[in-house]
C-alpha cells in the first residue's frame, strides 16, 4: 500500500502513554514519515503552541486531563490552535460531550475505543481540507465586512419590512452622532425630517415594486444634534441573514451643494460687473472722447501748448477705451462659458 | 436732397456732440434730435406719410425702452420705410448679431462717436 508522503506535523495532546503508542502506530500506517510531538498536560501544550518555531498542521487533544478538562480545555486549546483543526479524542463516557463540542469548534471528535488507522487517516485528512476552506470563507467574509466597515462613506443596512437599521459602519457612526446601539434601536425614519418622510416612504415603495431605475437619489438628512444634512444616497437590495434588506451608501453633499450656490450668487455678480463694465462705464468714456474730438475743431486759435495737452487727453482717454474693450472681452468669455455650462 | 435725420439717445451730452459734429459736417444737415425713444415713436406717429423713407440714429440702451423695442415698433410699421443705424457704448459682441436680425438696421456703430462715422452714415444716407 502507497503511504502519504506529505510530512504531516501533528500534536498529541494525551496523558495516556498507551493510547499515544496507539495512535502512533496507526498514523504510521497510512502516513509515510509523521512528525509526531506528544504533550501530557495543557500548560505543556500551551508552552508548544506560544513557541513560533512550531507549527501544526492538526491537534489531537484528549478531552479529560491531568490540569484540566471538559468545556475550559476545549476553548484554551482552540484559542491557541489559532484556526488549526482540533481533534477531540473521547471515550464512550465523554461521548455526549464530544458530540456538543462540535459546536465550540472542534472539527472532529474520534472515539479511542473505536479508532482504527483507517478512519484516524480520514480525520486527518478531512480537518485539514476543511479547516483550510473555513479559512478561506472566513477570510472572503473579513474582506466583506472591511468593505463596509472601513468605507470612508457613511453605510447602513436597512430591513425592509420593519425599516429598523441591521448594521452601520463607523463613518455612519462618526458622521451622524448615533452610537451603533442607538442605531441599532432606530427606524430610518428618525434620521430623516418628518416633512420629508412621506417622500421617503414613496421612494422605497416605488423601489420594492421595481419602479425606481436610478438606484441614486438625493435627501435630506438628520444629525444627532439636529443638524440637517443634504446627502445622495445610493440604494441596493441586498439578502441580510436572510431578512430582505437594503444597503444604503450615503454622499454628504452638503457642502457641495453650498459651494455651488455661492458659484451661482458669483456668476450673478459677474454678469452684472460684465454689463456694467461693456456698457455704464464706456458710455461717458465714448462722450469724453467725443468732445475731446469736437475741441480740436472747435478751438482752432488754441496755442500749440493746449493743442498738445489736448492730443494727452485724446490719447489717455482712448488708451482707457482699449484697457475697457479688453477686460470686457474676457468678461464675455468669462460669461459665455458659465451659460454654456448652466 | 437733404433729408431729415432723426437722433435718440438718453445721453443728452452725446446728442449735443451728435448735433455738433453733423453741423461741422454738413452745415445745413436736417436734425431731428429726441431724448426719449416714446417722444421719438410719437413724432414718427404724428408726421406719418405713407411711403416715407426715414433715417434714424437710435442709442441701443434707452432709458424709457430699448433700442430693441424700438426697432420691433418700426418693423410693425408697414407703410413707411426705416433707415436705422445703430449706436451702441457697449462692446457687447452679441448686440452686433442681434442687430443683424432687423431688416431696417442699415449699420451698426459702438461709441465713440467720430467725424469719420459722422462721414460714412451721411454717406449711406445719400446713396439710399
Amino acid at each position: 500500500m502507497r503511504k502519504d508522503e506529505k510530512s504531516y506535523h501533528i500534536l498529541i495532546i494525551e496523558d495516556n502513554l498507551g493510547d499515544y503508542i496507539l495512535i502512533e502506530e496507526y498514523l504510521k500506517d497510512y502516513i509515510f514519515n509523521p512528525k509526531l510531538l506528544r504533550t501530557d498536560t495543557f500548560q505543556a501544550a500551551k508552552k508548544l503552541l506560544e513557541d513560533p518555531e512550531n507549527s501544526f498542521d492538526i491537534i489531537f487533544l484528549d478531552l479529560s486531563l491531568p490540569d484540566i478538562s471538559g468545556e475550559p480545555l476545549i476553548i484554551g486549546v482552540l484559542e491557541l490552535a489559532k484556526g488549526k483543526p482540533v481533534v477531540a479524542l473521547t471515550g464512550f463516557s465523554d461521548l455526549d460531550f464530544s458530540i456538543r463540542s462540535l459546536g465550540l469548534g472542534i472539527s472532529d471528535y474520534l472515539l479511542k475505543d473505536e479508532l482504527t488507522p483507517i478512519i484516524l487517516y480520514k480525520s486527518i485528512i478531512y480537518s485539514i481540507k476543511r479547516s483550510k476552506y473555513v479559512e478561506q470563507i472566513q477570510k472572503s467574509e473579513k474582506r466583506y465586512s472591511d468593505l463596509f466597515q472601513l468605507s470612508p462613506l457613511p453605510m447602513w443596512v436597512f430591513d425592509l419590512e420593519n425599516f429598523r437599521f441591521l448594521s452601520i459602519n463607523k463613518a455612519a457612526i462618526a458622521h451622524y452622532g448615533f452610537s451603533e446601539a442607538e442605531f441599532l434601536n432606530m427606524r430610518i425614519h428618525d434620521i430623516r425630517p418628518d416633512e420629508d418622510i412621506k417622500v421617503m416612504e414613496q421612494l422605497i415603495e416605488n423601489s420594492r415594486n421595481g419602479m425606481v431605475t436610478n438606484p441614486k437619489s438625493i435627501a435630506r438628512h438628520k444629525k444627532k444634534n439636529g443638524e440637517s444634512i443634504f446627502v445622495e444616497a445610493t440604494i441596493n437590495p441586498l439578502n441580510f441573514n436572510g431578512r430582505e434588506a437594503i444597503l444604503v451608501l450615503v454622499n454628504d453633499i452638503t457642502d457641495r451643494l453650498k459651494y455651488v450656490d455661492t458659484i451661482e450668487k458669483q456668476n450673478l455678480t459677474f454678469r452684472e460687473i460684465a454689463w456694467i463694465q461693456s456698457h455704464v462705464i464706456r458710455a461717458p468714456l465714448a462722450r469724453l472722447i467725443g468732445l475731446v474730438s469736437l475741441m480740436e475743431t472747435e478751438v482752432p486759435e488754441a496755442t500749440e501748448e493746449s493743442q498738445r495737452l489736448m492730443g494727452h487727453i485724446n490719447d489717455s482717454a482712448l488708451e482707457l477705451d482699449e484697457i475697457v474693450r479688453e477686460i470686457s472681452k474676457k468678461l464675455e468669455n468669462i460669461v459665455a462659458i458659465q451659460t454654456n455650462e448652466s | 436732397m437733404n433729408p431729415e435725420i432723426i437722433l435718440v439717445d438718453d445721453d443728452e451730452v452725446l446728442l449735443v456732440i451728435l448735433e455738433k459734429m453733423f453741423l461741422k459736417v454738413k452745415p445745413d444737415v436736417n436734425l431731428k434730435i429726441f431724448s426719449s425713444g416714446r417722444d421719438a415713436l410719437e413724432y414718427l406717429t404724428t408726421t406719418s406719410v405713407k411711403g416715407k423713407k426715414h433715417f434714424l440714429l437710435v442709442d441701443i440702451y434707452l432709458k424709457d425702452l430699448s433700442g430693441w423695442d424700438f426697432l420691433n415698433e418700426l418693423t410693425n410699421r408697414k407703410d413707411e420705410e426705416f433707415k436705422v443705424f445703430l449706436f451702441t457704448s457697449s462692446v457687447s459682441s452679441v448686440n452686433h448679431e442681434t442687430a443683424k436680425k432687423y431688416p431696417p438696421v442699415v449699420d451698426f456703430f459702438e461709441k465713440p462717436i467720430s467725424f469719420e462715422k459722422i462721414h460714412r452714415i451721411l454717406e449711406l444716407i445719400q446713396q439710399e
